[in-house]
């Protein structure tokens, strides 16, 4: 309750580092960042030199996590990946964002039948999923980094659209809007001041998870092999390649693949956590994991009632 | 009343939410005897709704009641667990919400949600469920009492569901209704008819009534006994006749000048209940 | 009167959905760069040659043309023919639609065995088990749903076939060759589905009709079976169709993994080597099944939840 009387900035924090997961997510997505800022130099060259004499070795004093099958160190040759890996997820991820949000709203703002045309396009497109449909875009742009990211891209932006199109369209019929078009807010104050700012808040959130699922997609079609090709590197085909030495070095898979699911899973959790911090409805609510703690009956109850018991509606007013 | 004539007893009843200071309900006592009709009046806020919760053991989870006495039907709802209750709770005891609208489980027919009380708690057979929801429903004054056990409750109207709830209590014919709200979120005409049947089974079955509500006057049409609730507290308990002589509580004094009738001038506005016509002690602990 | 009209609209959504698939399918391969022919007839081919390939693949006509033979092939039921091996598409897919459709069987099965129950469990654990069993658990099918297919499939393929040598790992042979990869593919959907089947399970507890419910003092296995999961259920079941096409997606991935001679590995190789009728035909016939499933979806949908009725006119 003390929270009340902080500036807004300070109470979003304070939402937003309220749950441990987003502490973790923040933390992790720095550290990522970090390493991607030193980028592929940044590690020292035996990310790239080979040394056949030391090929496929497990982990030794000289290479902490062995190396790949041209002996190459694993270490470094992971961390350098991040660069290589992060911006192709996030320039597939500005692709599906621009795309989606043009098509998103371009479509709110038409006229019915073109609506209905367009969400029957978008629900197709929607119902390949999204390596399905990637791995078709690859089929047109053809292989390689570029050609993936374009296909990330695109598979992404149907549901960037379809979410565009269904928070404009919802927040332009909002009572809110209609109150501050009777009190004679022009519509473009109208759009800039309340539709821009709630559709910005929710592509924020969105966007985070959607760059960690991005890094899985680009994984997965470098992994087909219809990604990055060699001398250019990514965690996807760094896997592709440790998997075919797994029992030489596991690390070799095994440091990319856990690089992967935690860029994914840090994302989506920095997802939730901004989720938190941009509602100010759930600014001074601690968070859902709350809610719902342990809570003991007054009556007399035992543990063989207890699943009888097990329901507790929120107070309602009474 | 002598406490072995009532059929619920309470007596200090205190509600608390674990991990805050506050005490929604305060040191209510009060008793409801066999067929009488008693109701809790009080602005929302004032603990009627969790003391009736606290009463069928319906509490959230966060939320505790403790009492120096709180018996229904012979039984100690405070020592004895609800696997023993259940029986009593499930039978004796009828819970009809405020909203029948969501009151009712969507997904399934009328039929299988009023019969499953009686199949577990009498060991009915279905047939004989059946044949009982549908004189239920009829008695409730339910037209086609057999179709409507086979349709879903949004085939209904808010009249006929709430109606519907009311049957569904009625199932195993309990000593008891307790009613929350049960005409607030009806229009004007339907909400008398349901206030009806409540007197009526009342009258034929000898069903005792808890009316909660925040209408003073609804509830002075109906009830024996009024108690009145004000931030947790039983202010006053009176009869109806007390209550037309003029009550003594200046709370419930507010509640009634609140209420607009026929000759009210309607170019002034209500009267609007504040604190200022309180004792100065009742606003200082509450 | 409701059902008639419910039919109506969703059939009518269902044929423009199809619609746009044959629209979208057959621009797809005219939005190639290049010229197919040429690369078909291989770069050293003569001008001659390659005008005759042209021929042959019917690309000389004009686009609408070549429409409306699309169109009037597949009335027909024909999906063209490949560019490589001049087999009929038709015959590729029925050579390789087994392990796929196996493989999509066994994943859905296993999604509904895994997710739902783990769901519900979650669900009632929460209610009693506090914040440190709700951390835990959306942490845990945090990091399965996180986790991509291929990586589940690379390791189960480690642990189960070549370590401790339990199932096989390549091949589509025997039956218990899919169970490896149905779990590689249904582990990311199961976690997904868990945590909206308890998500779902919580809200509909706190719903009024779930107090109302228990006012009954019911057994236990009433008050759940009957009240709580079958609600909650419902609307997890509106996102079957989603689920499915995340099955057919991870199908893709993880065929290539166990090396199956499914309709995903099928596509893969043909978009390598630019064999578009080929992907054309796999593409069409996996986002036919999609829609067709998803439509099938909220019909029962509607069977389960009348209510659904009202919304959808």
């Amino acid at each position: 309750m003390t929270m009340r009387s902080d500036a807004p900035w300070r109470r979003m924090a304070g939402a937003f580092f309220a749950s441990p997961t987003g502490v973790l997510a923040a933390t992790a997505v720095l550290v990522l960042a970090v390493l991607a800022a030193l980028g592929p130099g940044g590690f020292g060259a035996g990310a790239t030199t080979t040394d056949l004499a030391h090929a496929s070795e497990g982990s030794t004093a000289a290479h902490i996590l062995g190396t790949d099958g041209l002996g190459r160190d694993i270490l470094q040759r992971t961390l350098a990946a991040t660069r290589t890996s992060l911006v192709l997820a996030l320039m597939a991820v500005a692709i599906a964002v621009v795309a989606g949000l043009l098509i998103g709203g371009l479509l709110a703002a038409s006229g019915p039948r073109v609506r209905r045309l367009g969400a029957t396009v978008i629900d197709t497109l929607m119902s390949f999923g999204d390596i399905l449909l990637a791995v078709v875009v690859v089929a047109i742009v053809g292989v390689g980094a570029r050609g993936a990211v374009i296909a990330v891209g695109v598979a992404f932006t149907p549901s960037f659209a379809r979410f565009t199109y269904s928070l404009v369209s919802g927040v332009m019929v909002r009572e809110y809007l209609q109150a501050a078009r009777v009190v004679g807010v022009r519509r473009r104050g109208v759009l800039s001041r309340y539709v821009t700012r709630n559709v910005a808040d929710s592509m924020m959130i969105v966007g985070f998870t959607a760059v960690g699922e991005a890094v899985i997609a680009m994984s997965s079609l470098s992994f087909l092999g219809l990604g990055i090709q060699p001398p250019d590197f990514d965690w996807g085909q760094m896997l592709t390649d440790g998997v075919k030495n797994f029992y030489l070095n596991p690390y070799a898979a095994l440091a990319p693949a856990v690089m992967i699911t935690l860029t994914g899973l840090a994302l989506s959790l920095l997802g939730d956590a901004a989720a938190r911090a941009v509602n100010p409805v759930l600014w001074d609510e601690r968070p859902r994991l709350l809610r719902l703690r342990r809570r003991s009956d007054a009556a007399g109850r035992t543990a063989g009632s207890e699943a009888a018991e097990v329901v507790g509606e929120r107070v309602v007013g009474p | 009343m002598t406490a072995h004539e009532a059929l619920l007893e309470i007596d200090g009843l205190t509600v608390s939410v674990a991990g805050s200071d506050a005490q929604p309900v305060r040191d209510v006592s009060f008793s409801v005897g066999r067929a009488e009709i008693v109701g809790i009046v009080g602005e929302s806020g004032s603990g009627k709704t969790l003391t009736s919760l606290a009463i069928a053991r319906l509490l959230p989870r966060n939320v505790t009641a403790r009492a120096d006495v709180l018996r229904f039907a012979g039984h100690d709802l405070l020592a004895e667990s609800e696997r023993d209750l259940a029986g009593v709770l499930g039978t004796q005891m009828a819970m009809v919400f405020q909203d029948p609208m969501s009151s009712l489980n969507p997904a399934r027919r009328i039929g299988s949600q009023m019969v499953e009380a009686v199949r577990r708690h009498r060991g009915l057979s279905r047939r004989e469920a059946r044949e009982l929801a549908v004189r239920r429903l009829a008695e409730v004054r339910i037209s086609e009492p057999e179709l409507r056990l086979r349709q879903y409750p949004h085939e209904l109207s808010g009249g006929m569901r709430q109606r519907t709830m009311i049957a569904m209590g009625l199932m195993s014919e309990p000593a008891l209704i307790v009613a929350d709200e049960p005409t607030t979120a009806l229009d004007v005409t339907v909400q008398a008819q349901v206030m009806e049947l409540l007197c009526e089974l009342n009258e034929r079955q000898g069903t005792a009534v808890l009316i909660i509500s925040h209408n003073i006057s609804l509830l002075s049409e109906v009830c024996d006994r009024l108690m009145v609730m004000y931030r947790g507290r039983l202010v006053e308990q009176l009869t109806v006749d007390e209550l037309l002589a003029g009550p003594k509580h200046p709370y419930t004094q507010a509640l009634m000048r609140a209420v607009p009738d026929l000759s009210t001038d309607r170019t002034r506005e209500l009267a609007t209940i504040t604190d200022g016509g309180l004792p100065a002690a009742e606003v200082a602990d509450a | 009167m409701k059902w008639r009209r419910f039919l109506l609209v969703r059939s009518a959504r269902l044929v423009a959905v199809l619609a746009a698939l044959v629209v979208l399918t057959f621009l797809m391969v005219h939005l190639v760069p290049g010229d197919p022919a040429r690369a078909i007839a291989g770069t050293n081919a003569t001008e001659a040659a390659v005008k005759q390939t042209r021929q042959e693949l019917g690309l000389e006509r004009s686009l609408p043309r070549q429409f409306q033979h699309y169109v009037s092939d597949l009335s027909h039921g024909s999906l063209g023919q490949s560019y490589k091996t001049r087999e009929s598409v038709n015959a590729v897919i029925a050579d390789r639609i087994g392990p796929t459709a196996q493989l999509a069987v066994f994943g859905m099965v296993l999604i509904c065995v895994i997710g739902i129950p783990l769901g519900l469990i979650g669900a009632v654990l929460t209610r009693s088990g506090g914040r440190g069993f709700e951390v835990g658990f959306s942490a845990g099918t945090g990091a399965m749903a996180a986790v991509p297919h291929y990586l589940t499939a690379t390791f189960l393929v480690f642990l189960f076939a070549v370590t401790w040598q339990l199932l096989p790992v390549a091949g589509a042979a025997t039956l218990s060759a899919a169970v490896l990869p149905a779990i590689a593919i249904a582990l990311r959907p199961a976690a997904m589905v868990a945590r909206i089947v308890r998500v779902r399970t919580l809200e509909v507890l706190e719903q009024p009709y779930a107090r109302a419910a228990r006012s009954k003092r019911l057994s236990a296995a009433t008050f759940y079976g009957r009240h709580i999961f079958p609600n909650a259920m419902t609307s997890t079941f509106a996102l079957a169709g989603v689920l499915f096409a995340s099955l057919v997606g991870g199908a893709v991935v993880v065929e290539q993994v166990f090396a199956r001679p499914g309709l995903g590995t099928t596509l893969v190789r043909s978009v390598l080597v630019g064999d578009y009728p080929v992907v054309q035909g796999i593409t069409l016939l996996l986002g036919v099944t999609v829609v067709v499933v998803n439509a099938l979806a909220d019909v029962l949908l509607a069977i389960v939840d009348p209510q659904t009725l009202e919304g959808e006119s």
